[in-house]
């Protein structure tokens, strides 16, 4: 009977859980183009029989903020985090973690994750045209492909450096163009930018930067 | 009094199953023998010794890296990719290997510069640094 009390107390850590419970420990966002950032709510109550203070809410990225009403919750009391990620120029599946210290000796730590998918607004097959020094001076091409439904325009296009000759062709009316780049006859090392300019999204219009570098 | 010290000991040996079960499954558990680089990882004293040129991408926030960072770094980010992607390719030259460091282990941040300069502008040579900007800071103070 002694063993069996004393090897509960020793398991007995295992079994307990902190007094605070969330809702959901991981939340997708969704994400139209466009937005700047994105907002999400992981609501928690303090199940417990004593209060609980958050001493700290960090997250892995400095893009994502949180905010939280007040650090000390009583039980039964509710309370939400807010998460918000700012989107910058990211694109892709982002996993951004955040992790919430108590004071709760049970369980003081909690992890998070806020996911959000950010569709690329073009498909580009390269950002960098570059003609090696053995390689010919023949023109190389950029193909852009927007993927939102609606047309955009490329509205302005032009380099750094006007020994690089631009035709722009577009393929598809409002969806897919085709930008050929002629670095010139002359064998010398140079170099440039390529500013292309888009009329989407309208408050904030995309804008995309080419290298072009001959060796 | 030998019944207590069998207890104990079997209370003894059951708390290290106990502790050597959670150090073997916990996720967090600390590698104490080696390090286990992911991917496209390099050490610090590595990047130090090589003898390849190298350019510093900080991939930190713009505030913390006016803070300070690495010498000769070069700020690139997502918070604004484009204007900051212009500026690193006047820098960039092929024969240079890219090392590009974040906060500490627990950022991803460099792992995305990484990966969208493998990805947008087909670079290879390119490295993140292991324990990133926090590494940096002890190893070289």
């Amino acid at each position: 009977m002694k063993i069996i009390s004393l090897v509960l107390i020793i398991f007995s850590p295992l079994l307990l859980q902190g007094q605070m419970q969330f809702q959901e420990i991981e939340n997708q966002a969704n994400y139209k183009f466009g937005d700047k950032e994105v907002r999400r709510i992981f609501k928690f109550k303090n199940d417990g029989d004593y209060p609980v203070t958050f001493n700290s809410i960090t997250s892995s990225c400095g893009c994502t903020t949180t905010s939280l009403d007040k650090t000390t919750y009583l039980p039964g009391e509710k309370g939400e985090i807010e998460a918000i990620f700012t989107i910058g120029q990211r694109e892709g599946l982002q996993r951004k973690k955040i992790t919430v210290l108590t004071d709760d000796s049970d369980n003081s730590r909690y992890e998070f994750i806020l996911e959000v998918n950010i569709p690329k607004i073009a498909e580009i097959n390269t950002r960098l045209l570059y003609w090696k020094k053995d390689e010919s001076l023949d023109p190389k091409t950029i193909t852009i492909d927007f993927q939102p439904n609606e047309p955009i325009k490329i509205t302005d296009l032009k380099t750094s450096n006007d020994s690089f000759n631009l035709d722009m062709d577009e393929v598809l009316t409002g969806k897919k163009y085709i930008i050929l780049v002629d670095p010139g006859t002359a064998r010398n090392s140079k170099n440039g930018n390529l500013l292309v300019k888009t009329d989407f999204p309208k408050d904030n219009p995309k804008i995309y930067f080419f290298h072009l570098r001959v060796q | 009094m030998n019944l207590f010290i069998k207890e104990s000991g079997l209370i003894c040996l059951l708390a290290l199953f106990l502790s050597l079960l959670t150090w073997s499954i916990h996720p967090g558990t600390p590698s104490y023998y080696k390090v286990e680089l992911e991917d496209g990882e390099i050490l610090l004293t590595i990047a130090l010794q090589s003898t390849d040129p190298v350019i510093w991408i900080d991939a930190r926030s713009k505030e913390n890296f006016e803070l300070d960072h690495i010498p000769g770094a070069i700020l690139l980010n997502e918070d604004n990719w484009e204007y900051l992607l212009a500026e690193f390719m006047e820098k960039w030259n092929p024969d240079l290997k890219v090392i590009v460091y974040c906060d500490s282990l627990l950022c991803r941040a460099s792992k995305n510069v990484a990966q969208r300069l493998q990805d947008e502008l087909q670079l290879n040579n390119i490295y993140t640094l292991y324990g990133g900007w926090e590494t940096w800071t002890i190893e070289k103070k």
